[in-house]
């Protein structure tokens, strides 16, 4: 797809972050080529959320560089991360939950209005206009995630797979260039996970670029263009899946038991 | 990948949320129709100050549920707001010699500023604290009014205020202001069906999410809290030309407590909610009189009862009886 | 000069120590419930009247009122955990026992106007005109009682937190309410604990400061108002911070009487609270928690 001399779509350098005594991640670096999944796995307690939580900005690195499409991140408040393209989901699920399916979906539009601001009062042609757009492209997210049925339904009262689901919509709905899943499939049963599997391969196959938090390694190497193992808040192994499965130090401190 | 469903048209979604249902055309006109005839059924000067005063209660809870019940952001300085509406307006008319339109705009428009910065200030601030520094910049103001004698007079207040001219009959009045209340309501119900309504919503459920999805939290918290606020501050402007004279003791930081009242009996998150419960404040403590001034106990009792056994208030029992009967009559 | 300093800095301690009995207990509650209970407020003017009536109605000693005062605060602390809290507590939002609480405020308050009318009640005890001196010091009997009573407390309180089992287990709840849960102890037994100890010592407070308030159904407002300043200066739910803010509050507080008038107090400790919350919204002492995503 993409050759090794494509500038990367996203670049961390030497990322730290401590809370207390703890070094939540220390010292990491990676690159991501563009329309690239790379899968982020290690242990409890590894940084992976850390990381996703520095990349997306829910917290502020103590030290290191980000760039984004050529965007210095360091600097950035999360929601103007969210504006170049960057969205997320979260490991314990962050829904509305008291908004429905839709509304979820609809406030993820919440960058792409083309509303003139008089309108937002008087609403005019145009906020028409907006509004029929947008609930189209929900429509369509939802109906890509098998939710449209449950539209109305609070996102609360949900099924613990639906509300992952949901999530990667509404995540959606902002139009990212990357997105940053932490545990997708984590409390999925088989069909489940087989069904986000599906969705995942269908936005791989789209080119959309993605950063997969995952313990399940049958997913992680069934998606993964590339694998970053985390210890410890630091980089024990960066590679391919294949590469993975055949290097040491990850099968010692991690694997082993796994794939054995 | 014929495993994932192809797009669909937009028509099997749910209805768009501008719904219909009360006040629909119907109700909104039955109501308007009320409102115009109460004052002339009210004849004496004692019922048309209660409906007056019914009306500037209307506008000052649809400010703080905006802030409270939309934007979820927990605000005790509703009373600071109306007294800054009020002495800016009415100071600048007294000692400026504005006349008293721009100087209603100038009044909205300081509570309105003031509102902003305070969110501003405290935008960091979750829940509690917000609660508390509101509720401390209530104080403050409310010492400011008192202690700022050469502005204010302090403890005197301002006498001989009038309303604007062509509204000093208490009937044209109550049409004035009662013309504002409908021009909020029409106004935050726009602006609540739009993209804003959304996205207010997203803040108040999670401001972590809502950041994901690049809502800038700090910007419309301010943004609530300065249309909100400077909601109260128009209710502010148009409340010394009823009231003749003008003292700090109108905007005491426990008057808050009273909007708020209004807006949980009514029915936080709604706008039917605020106009309801401010109604029926207004009024009953009127039906009470017999029992000495029990005004403020109705309002206690009234908002720790709400709280605990009727969470949706007034607005949410009426919706959940309709509700009820409409499936009786399915079934 | 210096002398008056140190007399006034004397008075800012007894005020801080007594606006330290009534933050303590806002601060107590916060730590295991993350809630407020306005109606904390009244509790500290109910401690006050009812030791009022102790000493005037019924002649018994000051002291005795003081006990008196923390039983009724503690009565009442039981009465609006039971009423309120409990039943909405994991019905997960933080507006909802608050409001309920403003409603219970706003209800006791203008019930005690009914029944007691707005007219200052005078409240003297013998203690009150006793004065002694220390060389060109001076303290009257009566804050020297409110220095041992609110030291004692404060003291009898760190104990308990620190080295008693049912203390240790109530720290946990405040830490994290589900390690304490495998303490073998249920959370709401030790909620209810907290809410009984911290509206006994607004009652308490509120006898204390009866003398010195003047005693109408609102005396608790400008109380309280202060307490949840010193609350969030301190840090909500910090106990160390909450006694040095309310030292601070009660010091600044008397030094301002001497140099601006009274009515401006209340600007003074606000204006403090509001820099406070832009500058460092954790409190004086509480270090930066992030949030777990
Ligand atoms: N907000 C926070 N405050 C304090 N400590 C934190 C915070 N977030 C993470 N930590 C700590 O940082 C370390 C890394 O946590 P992180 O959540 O990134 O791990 P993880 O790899 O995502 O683990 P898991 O597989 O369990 O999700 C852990 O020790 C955790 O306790
Ligand atoms: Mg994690």
């Amino acid at each position: 797809m993409t050759g090794p001399g494509a500038a990367p779509l996203l670049t961390a350098e030497d990322l730290h972050k401590r809370f207390g005594g703890v070094q939540a991640v220390g010292g990491l670096s990676f690159t991501l080529p563009p329309a690239t999944v790379l899968a982020v796995i290690g242990p409890n307690g590894a940084g992976k959320s850390t990381l996703l939580n520095l990349l997306s900005g829910v917290h502020r690195a103590d030290a290191g560089r980000l760039s984004f499409a050529g965007t210095e991140l360091a600097a950035l408040p999360a929601h103007r991360r969210a504006r170049l393209g960057l969205a997320r989901t979260f490991q314990k699920i962050r829904l509305f939950r008291h908004l429905s399916v839709l509304e979820n979906v609809l406030a993820g539009f919440y960058t792409q209005h083309r509303i003139p601001t008089w309108q937002y009062l008087l609403h005019g042609p145009a906020f028409h206009a907006d509004r029929r757009r947008c609930r189209q492209a929900a429509a369509e997210l939802l109906a890509f995630v098998g939710l449209l049925a449950r539209a109305a339904t609070p996102a609360g009262a949900l099924a613990y797979g639906e509300q992952r689901l949901l999530e990667i919509a509404r995540a959606l709905a902002t139009q990212p260039r990357l997105l940053l899943l932490d545990e997708p499939a984590a409390g999925l049963n088989g069909a489940e996970t087989e069904a986000l599997r599906v969705r995942l391969t269908a936005l791989r196959g789209r080119g959309l670029a993605m950063i997969l938090v995952e313990h399940d390694m049958d997913l992680v190497t069934r998606i993964a263009d590339q694998v970053l193992v985390m210890h410890y808040g630091q980089k024990l192994f960066a590679g391919t899946p294949a590469a993975m499965r055949e290097d040491a130090g990850v099968i010692a401190a991690y694997l082993g038991g796994e794939l054995a | 990948m014929s495993d994932v469903p192809s797009p669909v048209a937009a028509a099997s979604l749910p209805a768009a949320e501008c719904r219909p249902g009360w006040p629909g055309r119907a109700g909104a006109a039955a109501t308007l129709g009320i409102v115009a005839i109460l004052p002339l059924v009210l004849r004496d000067s004692y019922g048309r100050g209660l409906l007056i005063a019914g009306a500037l209660n209307v506008i000052q809870a649809l400010g703080l549920d905006l802030i409270l019940g939309f934007a979820g952001q927990l605000d005790l300085g509703a009373a600071a707001f109306y007294g800054i509406g009020a002495y800016v307006s009415t100071l600048l008319v007294m000692l400026a010699g504005v006349g008293f339109w721009p100087a209603l705009a100038l009044g909205t428009l300081a509570a309105g500023v003031m509102g902003g910065v305070l969110a501003l200030l405290t935008v960091r601030l979750r829940g509690h604290y917000l609660a508390i520094a509101s509720l401390g910049f209530a104080v403050i103001t409310y010492q400011v009014l008192l202690n700022w004698i050469s502005l204010t007079q302090g403890p005197l207040g301002l006498y001989g205020i009038t309303p604007p001219a062509g509204f000093t009959d208490p009937v044209r009045l109550f049409y004035l202001i009662a013309a504002c209340a409908v021009l909020v309501f029409a106004a935050l119900r726009a602006l609540l069906a739009s993209p804003v309504g959304a996205t207010l919503a997203a803040l108040r459920e999670d401001e972590i999410s809502a950041a994901s999805l690049g809502i800038d939290c700090r910007r419309w918290k301010a943004f609530a809290f300065a249309v909100g606020s400077a909601v109260a501050g128009l209710a502010g402007g148009l409340y010394p030309g009823f009231a003749g004279t003008l003292v700090p003791d109108a905007f005491a930081p426990a008057d808050s407590f009273g909007v708020l009242a209004m807006v949980i009996v009514g029915g936080i998150g709604t706008l039917r909610g605020p106009v309801l419960g401010a109604v029926v404040l207004t009024l009953a403590p009127e039906l009470l009189r017999g029992i000495g001034d029990a005004r403020m106990i109705v309002y206690g009792l009234a908002l720790t009862l709400v709280v605990l056994f009727m969470p949706g208030g007034l607005d949410g029992a009426w919706r959940m009886a309709a509700a009820r009967l409409r499936r009786n009559q399915a079934g | 000069m210096f002398v008056l300093a140190v007399q006034q800095g004397l008075n800012g301690l007894v005020l801080g120590s007594l606006y330290v009995l009534v933050a303590l207990g806002l601060t107590l509650v916060y730590g295991v419930l993350v809630q407020i209970n306005f109606a904390h407020a009244d509790f500290v003017m109910i401690g006050a009247f009812s030791a009022y009536f102790v000493t005037h109605a019924l002649h018994g000693d000051y002291l005795l009122s003081l006990a008196a005062a923390g039983a009724v605060g503690a009565l009442l602390g039981y009465l609006v955990n039971a009423a309120i809290f409990a039943p909405l507590l994991g019905k997960g939002s933080e507006l909802r026992p608050l409001i309920a609480t403003i409603g219970v405020s706003v209800m006791l308050e203008n019930g005690a106007l009914a029944l007691l009318g707005p007219v200052p009640y005078a409240f003297a005890t013998r203690y009150s005109a006793e004065v002694i001196r220390f060389g060109p010091l001076y303290l009257t009997a009566q804050s020297v009682i409110i220095l041992a009573v609110a030291a004692t407390a404060i003291v009898l309180l760190h104990g308990f937190l620190r080295f008693t089992f049912l203390g240790k287990a109530l720290r946990a709840v405040a830490q994290d309410r589900e390690t304490a849960g495998l303490m073998g102890i249920a959370p709401d037994r030790l909620i209810m604990l907290t809410f009984i100890i911290g509206s006994a010592l607004a009652g308490l407070g509120g006898a204390l400061l009866a003398p010195v308030l003047v005693l109408t159904p609102f005396a608790g407002t400008s109380v309280i108002v202060k307490a949840f300043a010193i609350v969030i200066i301190g840090g909500f739910g910090n106990i160390e911070g909450t006694i040095l803010a309310g030292l601070l509050v009660g010091l600044i507080e008397a030094m301002t009487t001497q140099v601006l008038d009274p009515g401006l107090i209340d600007i003074v400790v606000f204006g403090l609270l509001l820099a406070m919350l832009v500058i460092r919204p954790t409190g004086l002492i509480a270090e930066r928690r992030e949030e777990n995503v």
